[in-house]
């Protein structure tokens, strides 16, 4: 008998939902701009990924027929990085937009990355970009509140509610009818969106592996919470609400503190809280630590260097030294400036990292932060799968410094500047290999995100039963 | 007319004391104050960094000239010294900050080839820079509607529903009380919009001049614009719940969607793959000059500075003048790319700004960032403004490259200072288009309205009624 209620719940509300002209538009919309935004991510992640692909080729061919040369000038002439694009980029292109995606590797210095889009964009792209995120973020929220803020408020406006309770249906079952049936209205627009993705990402899947099937999953699952999230919540506040009217301005309320109001704040609040240096503050500290070292890190003593490698081959003058002297003190100035790099980019990495913690905090009162930080890190474009590379391109810089400065120490003598070195070193050092964090490590440090998002599903679902338990009839 | 003040007074009484509005009210306020507070900040910042900027440059120049011993050639030590270049923010950049959070305007050059050194950036966290910036035009342009339409969707609707509509129509003038009710939420968002802009226009220290003017103009007729727009809705017969969601739905195309429409269409029709292309081109055009002779090298500077053609570098040993001209070699051989680089994004501004015309909050903040100077066009005219100063420094210092000048003989305090790009384009200019398409756009809003109202007799009527 009550399970029979509850099918003719659910059917009732699913086909009202699909009658009224409102949703009709609304998920068209919706749904248009969803496929759209998939659309367009996947045209440019396969666009980039083959711009990436000619571009490492072209600087690799760049690097090999670079023609004779002292391997040092080689280091100076340096090799281009470029950053691949995962497979799930095209959902959510996260940071991407703001960290650029080529880094030059040259001696002695440790570049920024070049080339964010965002300086090739008008004003316009601050107020958002059309990707699949944001509309799942904003849009679909949104359309789930137009839903469901009248399901138990318009029963109980139209006088309906008094009647249907007396037929003998329970209150629980007449709400999960409802959120049953407008659950059943959404797969309808969420189940093709996320088969075109799921398409997509089997056809196409540019990039690295990095296992996009696992992380496309989670993905979906971590969407699918916050969406249940919001029609438990928004099932509560039309529960509680006296009015339609009411239940929706106070979920618009929500909607914008949610997604306009609590990221901008969550900006201030981790500025204010974990303070960067300016551009200009950073470069003068690695500059002046560069010339002069820090206490624990001393600049290298090229006298006592080359005392050592005297003493080490038992000779009297740097001229009889069987291997060139400059080729070891240019690897120990590489190594004292590796110490300040680290130092300095560890710590400004650090704080971005503390600093994205906050906003992760800041997901307690808006669930959107929490949301956002997982769908970038699952599609590999969050900071920390920005500094994963990061720090992947900095190993390979200095590996090709330790080659190109060991090739000069032991191919040359000390005062020969004429040593020049071919095609066979060049094509001697490895390309650049790049192994994108695996689903574990990204989860792993998005765990706040997920316990605070987890947090607001049962939240929201107790407090709509709660709400639902205790709705007033009239 | 008292007794219309004292309405007036009365109906904002009962407005604040629903808590909705009013904690609506403290939030945006508050937020108002603060995002004012920390646009003038930012102003202040921005002027601290280019003295910053100045002392950095003093220090790392004493310190050079203190290391190197005197005879030392100028192009030595020039090669690690880096220029200021700082833009002064205008105070407007207080209100609206626009790409300034993407973007330096306090470049550090050297004299080696320039491309390269253009897209620096700040240390800012991505991740901040993608969530967005909450500035007073965010606040103003974005949130602020929302509150007109919460404030305004059931002017009518809700006497309708609440049944009082039958009374004013029997006891007194529609219109009168529709514009009570109007005149009361405009003085309401009248002050949640000049609070924070006086505060912001006194921190950030905006002078009253045009610019200041047209901004405040824009701000105005972007308000008026909504409440035109709810007042064309909310006027007729729909009910409350319908008018919310037509304003709402309006509200998201007119403030999300469409700019972001708009940056994709952009962004697809203008592409630019010159980006990677022309720091790589410099590279090359750099790095292939040392298997060149020197005079090939030479040739190319000869061809752009002739008034150099006479002075011949020796082959066999290294000058200094044939480095930095290697260096001009890079920003030749990147010359064309980076030409149609830039111009690709003038090409995306001006077809932003045309098109931000038909999108009303769009078009108001667009036109604000380019009062504010804030925008994609401010940046290319300041990288401009670097290229000249570059320029001025390789022309400052050439003669001392070619005659191998010892840095004790150089000029220090001569060196020519950044003159920052110029920013007194017409406010009118800017502040014009956007203004008149604001005022456009809340004509056909209310005529859109009183279209609609025309068929279902109910306010016309009942004005004729209430006036025989």
């Amino acid at each position: 008998m009550i399970r029979h209620s509850i099918r003719h719940i659910i059917r009732k509300e699913f086909t009202d939902v699909l009658r009224d002209g409102r949703f009709r538009w609304c998920a068209i919309l919706v749904g248009a701009l969803l496929l759209v935004s998939l659309g367009h991510g996947w045209v440019q992640a396969r666009e980039a990924q083959r711009e990436h692909a000619a571009a490492q080729a072209t600087a690799r061919d760049h690097w090999e027929s670079q023609g004779e040369k002292n391997p040092h000038s080689a280091a100076h002439y340096g090799i281009y990085a470029f950053k691949p694009r995962l497979a799930l980029s095209f959902v959510d292109e996260g940071v991407d937009p703001y960290t650029g995606t080529s880094v030059w590797l040259e001696a002695h210095r440790q570049n920024d990355f070049l080339l964010r889009p965002a300086q090739d964009a008008t004003a316009a792209q601050r107020i958002g970009a059309l990707t699949a995120a944001q509309v799942l973020q904003h849009l679909v929220p949104l359309l789930i509140i137009l839903l469901t803020f009248g399901a138990l408020a318009g029963e109980r406006e139209r006088g309906t509610l008094r009647q249907l309770l007396a037929t003998g249906v329970g209150r629980r079952d007449l709400a999960l009818g409802k959120t049953l049936g407008i659950a059943g209205a959404l797969a309808l627009l969420l189940v093709p969106a996320a088969a075109v993705g799921a398409a997509a990402l089997v056809v196409g899947s540019p990039g690295p592996a990095a296992s996009p099937v696992a992380r496309a999953a989670v993905l979906a699952v971590v969407y699918l919470i916050y969406f249940a999230a919001f029609v438990a919540l928004s099932l509560a506040v039309s529960a509680w609400a006296r009015s339609t009217r009411t239940a929706l301005v106070i979920l618009l309320g929500v909607w914008v503190v949610n997604g306009l109001v609590a990221p901008r704040v969550a900006v201030d609040l981790s500025k204010w809280m974990h303070p960067t240096p300016s551009a200009l503050e950073f470069a003068r500290t690695v500059e002046r630590e560069m010339a002069s070292g820090t206490e624990d890190i001393a600049r290298p003593d090229n006298e006592a260097l080359t005392e050592g490698l005297l003493t080490e081959y038992g000779v009297e003058r740097v001229e009889d030294l069987p291997i060139n002297q400059s080729g070891v003190l240019l690897q120990a100035s590489e190594e004292f400036g590796n110490r300040i790099f680290d130092r300095n980019y560890g710590a400004l990495w650090d704080t971005f990292e503390r600093q994205g913690a906050v906003h992760e905090m800041m997901a307690v009162a808006a669930p959107l932060l929490a949301v956002r930080a997982l769908s970038m890190g699952l599609a590999g474009t969050d900071v920390e799968q920005h500094r994963h590379f990061a720090g992947a391109a900095e190993t390979y810089r200095r590996d090709l410094m330790r080659r190109m400065n060991g090739d000069l120490t032991e191919n040359s003598v000390s005062g020969d500047f004429s040593y020049q070195a071919g095609a066979e070193l060049w094509e001697s050092t490895p390309p650049l290999r790049y192994d994108a964090p695996t689903l574990a490590w990204v989860l792993g440090n998005r765990i706040l995100s997920l316990v605070v998002l987890g947090g607001w599903l049962a939240g929201t679902i107790l407090m709509a039963a709660a709400r639902v338990r205790r709705a007033e009839v009239t | 007319m008292k007794a219309r003040l004292r309405l007036l007074r009365l109906d904002i009484l009962r407005l604040t004391r629903s808590t909705g509005v009013a904690v609506a009210v403290v939030l945006l306020l508050a937020i108002g104050v603060y995002a004012a507070w920390r646009g003038g900040r930012n102003v202040e910042a921005a002027a601290s960094s280019a003295i910053a900027a100045e002392t950095a440059y003093r220090d790392q120049l004493a310190y050079l000239l203190s290391t190197y011993p005197p005879t030392t050639e100028a192009g030595e030590v020039l090669y690690y010294l880096a220029f200021p270049a700082p833009q002064p923010s205008l105070p407007l950049a207080g209100l609206a900050r626009g790409r300034t959070e993407v973007e330096t305007a306090s470049l550090r050059i050297r004299l080696l080839a320039l491309e390269g050194q253009l897209y620096e950036h700040e240390t800012v966290n991505p991740r901040l820079a993608a969530a967005g910036d909450l500035d007073l035009a965010f606040l103003l342009i974005a949130l602020l509607p929302l509150f007109i339409i919460a404030l305004t969707y059931d002017l009518v609707s809700s006497e309708r529903e609440g049944g009082t509509w039958n009374l004013v129509r029997l006891f007194a003038r529609p219109r009168r009380l529709l514009s009570l009710k109007l005149a009361s939420r405009a003085c309401l968002v009248g002050a949640l919009v000049a609070v924070p802009v006086a505060v912001a226009a006194s921190l950030a220290g905006v002078p009253l001049d045009g610019r200041a003017g047209w901004a405040i103009a824009l701000i105005a007729l972007h308000t008026a614009f909504w409440f035109a727009l709810c007042l064309g809705v909310a006027s007729g017969r729909r009910s409350s719940t319908a008018n919310a969601m037509i304003l709402v739905g309006t509200w998201v195309g007119l403030t999300l969607l469409a700019p972001a429409a708009l940056s994709l269409a952009n962004a697809i029709l203008h592409p630019v793959p010159e980006a990677l292309e022309l720091t790589v081109r410099q590279r090359q055009g750099y790095h292939e000059a040392w298997d060149l002779t020197k005079d090939e090298t030479m040739q190319g500077f000869y061809e752009d500075y002739p008034e150099w053609s006479g002075r011949k570098v020796p082959e066999d040993v290294f000058t200094w003048a044939w480095y930095y001209a290697m260096n001009h070699r890079g920003d030749r051989a990147a010359r064309e790319a980076s030409g149609a680089y830039r111009g690709v994004l003038r090409e995306r501004e001006r077809w932003a700004r045309r098109w931000s015309l038909l999108v009303p909050p769009l078009a108001a903040q667009l036109a604000l960032d380019r009062l504010a100077a804030t925008d994609l066009e401010a940046q290319l005219a300041y990288q401009d403004a670097v290229r000249r100063h570059h320029e001025r420094l390789k022309t400052y210092f050439y003669p001392h490259f070619f005659a191998a000048t010892p840095i004790d003989a150089v000029d220090w305090e001569g060196v020519p200072v950044f003159e920052p790009a110029a920013t007194e384009e017409s406010a009118t200019r800017a502040g014009f288009p956007a203004a008149t398409a604001l005022v456009l756009a809340s004509i056909l809003a209310l005529a859109a309205g009183s279209v609609r109202r025309a068929s279902p007799p109910t306010l016309r009527e009942s004005v004729g009624a209430a006036k025989s």
